[in-house]
């Protein structure tokens, strides 16, 4: 996730951009860029870093006259290290054209190659980079700027919000939508363009919100709404009612909240451009094929909802690919001696890719001889450069303490590592297909799962003021049954345990009374039988039940006080839709609670001590 | 007149080579895979007995000229199509079910193992041009069709398979055959078409499947047969032969000496002793007098091809040999179990192992060579001439392209074997 900023008309200037893309911070903060078109000429100025602290008066921008218009970039890495080369704007060979752009181009690769066989040179690593070059390719053929424009986004293939200045037309901002979002905001002798309204505020009330398919030509003296086809399209003016803090939470009363609903489009960009079905397998283009032939057992390293995450992978690792695994917490592998046995895997995983304890584990792999990926959200960080290969996730910044999208993602990624194993080594090309399926309705059932936000609530009110809860699973929901216990600790800070459902009966149901409400995970299919066992043991003995049961399953719905539905899938994929009911329970207990659900007590996002 | 998916636009049949067809070497390097007989049948008949009129086909694009002269097509249409793999096998009872899939116009792609085996899809969504066997599977998967629960149909995937399969399709497919066509009954068991001579001293057992002659076959004296068996149109069936259970012999073949459990494609000669088991024989092949294969091993055990990076189990206790087209083979040539023979090899003595195509394979005398393309086609020449047929350009051409694909199974010099 990036955060652009446009504004053509009166007052163009680096400093009105610099102050666009501050407030665009929380969206990405790697790298940032801006980009003045004065008079036939751009000028560019990219650094890496925050943005927070710069201040545009002490900037050189080169510019030549009075500017027109301007575009300005934060970045959140996703293809490209955080490096100047790799920031935004980027900008084709002839140097008149620059691009910022939020999303990721799935065919770039393609492009690329294209392009440079047609002579183009890159300097970048990133997907972006493509673009100016292809409307620069455009233009040796269109009559004018913005069909040279238009001819290059039909051909991209992936999510973008794209904004274009060109020196040969400084007074025009050319803008597109496919799968990021992109508002117009109309002022007096000026129109600006954001990835959100929290940049335009300051300026105007008035927006216009593009749809996917759409593209805008802005002047400093209004704007036209176009279909990639040219044909004009109408669009509604609306009024922003509210605050900025509101705008940079997206209009929820917490960043928790609003990343739980990202989780449709999250899940999304962690799969996106990586399904090759034509194979019925994943393409991960950051590990090396030649190590995945090589491997024979994996090693999970990994701290907290990680670790979780892990435990799942641990599942999809040994269903789908047949691979040996284990799962350690960091913090136990750099002490215990772990043995690694030749062609090991150790993959570490970490959203922020700081975590002290699993990055020790990373080194004392490597100083065992393993080789290691790192399955990490932050372009760059310690845990990737340490690996030198992995995947990222491409969760967008996770600005909660809670970690929640970032789990759903790497379960995804996990599920993409597992099934290109699997593919491997026999995996059917059949079963293959039936998973990529799959994966791919993900989305969708997570959005149909968030939509039942309210009623999930209802439920959570009625428990919370319980100050003991047990949650349980079996196969890949017992991990899921740990995170869904986790959260309602972190941010609730009410006592709530993970058990497996089998090993209740070895003790934990010693805990069950009407007080002690008990979260049953019956989302699987193949285990589904034994979690009604389990169901009937806690009735037995007077617990009430909150059931996670797959759509349709009115005995499990019959059985317990309350039942959340979810969608049916897979089961190596049921966790990455079971936990968004969980997430919700948790945070809504959180705040009937009254606490502070972004920022719990005691708790850091990334733990970086020991 | 189309039959099919009347009722809207009719869905057209397409035959299309994947990308996944050198395990069919060396059978598929000088036919397309629909071209494949296996049981008196190939695929492009049942396809286009299905459909009623050709199907279309997409085969690479070196065969593409042959194809178009020997397979008529039909021309691949904007509106639906029903997809199939020209590596399916051709059982007629898949004629329903090719008729039934395009009948019901439902999207869906089915997978056999690690091909697709057949997709409906609709009228509306763009087909790539040119279609090709590297580019049709991926689109195909790409355009996310929905899975069908089924595997559909069985496919070769290896070349060995062709004789597997003959066995369990045989009795099928030679009833189809008569269902369809018009003979008469000479014995009971016996069917005969048209201009059909058989010697009054032939012997026939029908016990396990009927013997079908087609026309113009001669059958000559003391010869013998064991039902189920296929002879093509115009070929002779040489005195005291011995066709034995699941022989079919294509069109103008001459057929000596003992045959069992074997595909013969047309234009090839046995005319002489030797025992011909448990195998696939090309067009164009002769095999010479006292030529034997063995089909079991000595240990009674399962088959296990050898390949130079891999072996492959075949699942078959009996499995003869896989000649390539145009190979020939010497007096007294003996083939062990289980070996492969290349396109245009010339055998001699003692085959112990599989021998690359454009081979002069005389080990037993110390000598392994490459076999010239200008002399394979200068043989090929004198071999159609002697049955009238005009060698065109894009018979030699073929053997030209077939030479330059199969030039890394060669790793020896051009040295012409000194006897």
């Amino acid at each position: 996730m990036c955060g652009i900023f446009g504004y053509a008309g009166e007052g163009a200037n680096a400093e009105v951009l610099i102050e666009g893309i501050k407030r665009l911070e929380y969206r990405g903060y790697d790298s940032w860029g801006v980009c003045v078109a004065c008079d036939d000429q751009l000028s560019l100025l990219r650094r890496v870093g925050r943005i927070g602290g710069v201040d545009p008066a002490g900037l050189t921008l080169g510019a030549h006259g009075p500017c027109a218009s301007g575009i300005a970039h934060t970045r959140w890495a996703t293809h490209g290290s955080p490096t100047e080369a790799n920031a935004h704007p980027h900008a084709d060979c002839a140097g008149r054209i620059a691009v910022i752009h939020n999303g990721i181009i799935e065919n770039h690769a393609g492009l690329r190659a294209t392009l440079q066989g047609k002579g183009h040179v890159f300097a970048s690593e990133t997907d972006t980079e493509v673009i100016p070059h292809l409307i620069e390719e455009f233009l040796k053929s269109e009559p004018s700027f913005a069909a040279a424009f238009l001819g290059a986004m039909k051909l991209l293939v992936g999510a973008y919000g794209i904004a274009a200045v060109y020196a040969g037309e400084p007074g025009t901002i050319f803008v597109a939508r496919h799968g990021s979002p992109i508002v117009l905001g109309l002022g007096r002798n000026r129109t600006l363009v954001a990835s959100d309204p929290a940049p335009l505020v300051a300026h105007t009330r008035e927006v216009i919100y593009l749809d996917d398919g759409e593209a805008a030509l802005l002047h400093g003296d209004g704007f036209e709404t176009k279909t990639l086809e040219g044909a004009p399209v109408s669009k509604r003016v609306q009024q922003i009612a509210f605050s900025l803090p509101d705008i940079e939470r997206g209009g929820f009363p917490h960043f928790m909240l609003k990343e739980i609903t990202e989780q449709p489009e999250s899940i999304h960009n962690a799969y996106r451009g990586r399904i090759f079905r034509a194979e019925g397998t994943a393409k991960l283009g950051g590990v090396d094929e030649g190590l995945l032939r090589r491997v024979k057992r994996c090693h999970i390293v990994a701290c907290g909802t990680s670790w979780h995450a892990g435990l799942i992978g641990k599942y999809l690792m040994e269903t789908l690919a047949r691979v040996p695994t284990q799962v350690s917490f960091g913090s136990e592998f750099r002490y215990a001696h772990p043995v690694l046995e030749p062609d090991t895997m150790v993959i570490a995983i970490s959203q922020s890719g700081e975590t002290v304890d699993t990055l020790a584990g990373v080194r004392e792999a490597k100083l065992m001889g393993a080789d290691t990926i790192g399955i990490c959200n932050v372009v760059g960080s310690s845990i990737a450069r340490e690996c030198g290969k992995g995947i990222y996730i491409h969760a967008g910044p996770e600005i909660g303490v809670a970690s929640t999208k970032a789990f759903t993602s790497q379960l995804v990624v996990l599920s993409l590592l597992a099934v290109h194993l699997g593919r491997m080594r026999g995996l059917s090309l059949r079963a293959g297909l039936l998973f990529l399926d799959a994966l791919e309705k993900l989305p969708e059932q997570a959005q149909e799962l968030i939509a039942q936000r309210e009623r999930i609530r209802e439920i959570a009110l009625r428990y919370s003021k319980n100050d003991n809860f047990l949650y349980i699973g079996r196969l890949f929901e017992y991990p899921t049954a740990l995170e869904g216990a986790l959260k309602l600790k972190e941010i609730s800070y009410v006592h709530a345990e993970g058990v497996q459902a089998a090993e209740m009966k070895h003790g934990p149901i010693a805990l069950i009374e009407p007080s002690v409400p008990t979260v049953v995970l019956a989302a699987q299919t193949e285990i589904r039988d034994k979690m009604m066992g389990n169901i009937h043991e806690i009735r037995a003995r007077g617990g009430s039940i909150i059931v996670v049961a797959q759509e349709g399953d009115t005995e499990a719905a019959s059985l317990a006080e309350d039942v959340i539905f979810v969608p049916k899938t897979l089961d190596p994929l049921v966790p990455i839709l079971s936990v968004i009911p969980l997430q919700l329970f948790a945070y809504s207990i959180a705040v009937a609670r009254g606490r502070d659900v972004d920022k719990p007590r005691n708790l850091a996002k990334s733990v970086t001590v020991e | 007149m189309d039959v099919m998916g009347s009722e809207a636009a009719p869905a057209r049949l397409v035959l299309f080579e994947d990308h996944l067809l050198s395990d069919m070497n060396p059978i598929a390097l000088t036919r397309p895979a629909f071209a494949v007989t296996c049981a008196c049948a190939t695929l492009y008949d049942v396809a286009a007995e299905a459909a009623g009129v050709p199907p279309a086909w997409v085969v690479r694009g070196y065969l593409a000229a042959l194809a178009a002269r020997r397979y008529p097509a039909s021309p691949l249409g904007n509106g639906p199509k029903l997809f199939l793999n020209a590596s399916i096998v051709p059982d007629t009872r898949y004629a329903q079910k090719f008729c039934e899939l395009a009948r019901s116009a439902k999207p869906f792609v089915a997978t056999a193992g690690e091909r697709v085996s057949a997709a409906f899809v609709p009228a509306g969504i763009p087909v790539p041009r040119p279609l090709t066997p590297e580019n049709i599977t991926p689109w195909l998967l790409e355009a996310k069709l929905p899975l069908h629960e089924e595997e559909l149909f069985h496919t070769f995937d290896h070349q060995f398979e062709v004789v597997k399969f003959l066995e369990p399709l045989f009795v099928t497919n030679v009833q189809h055959r008569l269902r369809k066509g018009t003979y008469r009954e000479l014995k009971p068991g016996v069917f005969a078409a048209d201009s059909v001579t058989v010697a009054d001293s032939a012997a026939f057992h029908v016990k396990e499947g009927p013997v079908v002659l087609e026309r113009d076959v001669e059958v000559r004296d003391f010869t013998y047969f064991e039902g189920p068996v296929h002879v093509g149109a115009r070929s002779r069936v040489i005195e005291r032969a011995s066709l034995k259970e699941n022989v079919c012999v294509g069109e103008t073949c001459k057929i000596g000496g003992e045959v069992e459990a074997s595909i013969v494609e047309s234009y090839t000669n046995k005319q002489h002793h030797g025992f011909l088991g448990h195998s696939y024989v090309g067009s164009w092949v002769n095999l010479g007098a006292g030529t034997s294969n063995s089909d079991l091993k000595n240990t009674y055990g399962e088959v296990r091809l050898e390949f130079p990076h891999r072996r492959v189990d075949t699942g078959m206790q009996f499995l003869g040999c896989v000649i390539g087209d145009y190979a020939k083979s010497a007096i007294n040539t003996s083939i062990f179990t289980g070996k492969i023979i290349g396109v245009s090899s010339m055998l001699y003595g003692a085959i112990g192992s599989n021998v690359p195509s454009f081979c002069n394979y005389a080990r037993s005398f110390g000598q392994i060579t490459e076999c010239p393309v200008d002399q394979a086609i200068l043989v090929q020449k004198r071999m159609f001439e002697r049955r009238g047929i005009p060698q065109t350009p894009e018979d030699a051409e073929l053997l030209r392209t077939v030479f330059d694909l199969t030039r890394a199974e060669r790793l020896i010099t051009d040295e012409p074997p000194a006897l």
